[in-house]
């Protein structure tokens, strides 16, 4: 059941990435928008994304940043959770970032960058 | 000098001497013993005659040993009748942080972020010994993830048919049209 399902996952990435590989999120009527744009105007943290996933599959840092920063921030440190560390050294490192304190800082980031990309 | 029942919880052995009963090593804290005098059956360390067994017991000592990998053994100092107490530490529960964070850049911001409180509170807990609390976290923030993909879900449905209704709509306009 539950390898079945991470088939599934593998399958639709896969497919989500072909998807943004070949289509600009960006011209396209058929991708989700954000509701809280459509209706104030305002972006959230999570605008961009489907732009940055796009600039991203065609190599352009520069471009996916300009889209939205935090998702490209996002996925190293993402990548970082993988990491389980077995030294009491890497524990503590790695606490250092998925601690408590890291992920209030996570969720003032987010917070912050809401702000300062609407101003 | 008094003669002791010990007791495992299910059967009661003795009588023992006070000396025989400590050299045996089978009572701990809170072991229940009793002797003749007493109404019923008390924890050892509430014991007068005993009280002293356990409060000289010194904490675990952490012996680290370097090797290629450091490697924490612990010893329990078990005294004469001292118990060694090994609680279980159970492993830190998934705080669902990944979805979260996930959620909160890809579609759903307000999830998302109750999502990474939560994860938070696991991590809390779970190193304030609180691993109940720390379950009941990972538990909401799971919720709160599935509940941002409902949503999303049926957000996107609906901006589907909105463009649907757009797309037969125009082309209904320019049929007329034509």
């Amino acid at each position: 059941m539950k390898q079945r399902l991470w088939v599934l996952v593998g399958v639709g990435a896969v497919a989500a990435i072909a998807v943004y590989f070949a289509v600009d999120p960006a011209g396209s009527v058929w991708f989700p928008k954000c509701p809280l744009l459509l209706a104030t105007g305002l972006e959230c943290p999570g605008c961009g994304s489907q732009r940055a996933v796009h600039a991203l599959l065609h190599g352009d840092l520069r471009g996916a940043i300009e889209s939205n920063v935090l998702f490209v921030v996002a996925i190293p440190y993402l990548l970082g959770t993988l990491w389980r560390p077995k030294s009491d050294r890497g524990k503590r490192v790695r606490q250092f970032f998925y601690g408590a304190p890291a992920l209030w800082t996570v969720l003032g980031l987010v917070l912050f960058f809401f702000v300062v990309r609407n101003v | 000098m008094n003669k002791y029942f010990y007791s495992d919880g299910q059967q009661s052995f003795g009588p023992y001497g006070l000396e025989e009963l400590r050299a045996m090593s089978v009572v701990g804290p809170s072991t229940k013993v009793w002797c003749q005098g007493m109404a019923d059956w008390a924890d050892a360390s509430t014991v007068d005659e005993m009280g002293d067994w356990f409060v000289a017991t010194p904490p675990p000592i952490k012996v680290v040993i370097q090797g290629n990998e450091p490697q924490t053994i612990e010893i329990h100092t078990n005294q004469s009748g001292g118990q060694a107490i090994n609680e279980q530490k159970p492993p830190i529960p998934f705080s669902w942080l990944v979805p979260s964070i996930i959620a909160t850049v890809c579609c759903c911001v307000p999830f998302g972020i109750v999502g990474i409180v939560y994860a938070a509170k696991v991590d809390t807990r779970y190193n304030q010994g609180d691993y109940q609390g720390a379950q009941a976290a990972a538990d909401s923030a799971k919720t709160w993830f599935w509940w941002s993909v409902g949503v999303a879900g049926f957000i996107y449905l609906c901006w589907i048919a909105v463009v649907l209704l757009g797309v037969i709509g125009s082309s209904l306009h320019y049929s007329d049209l034509q």
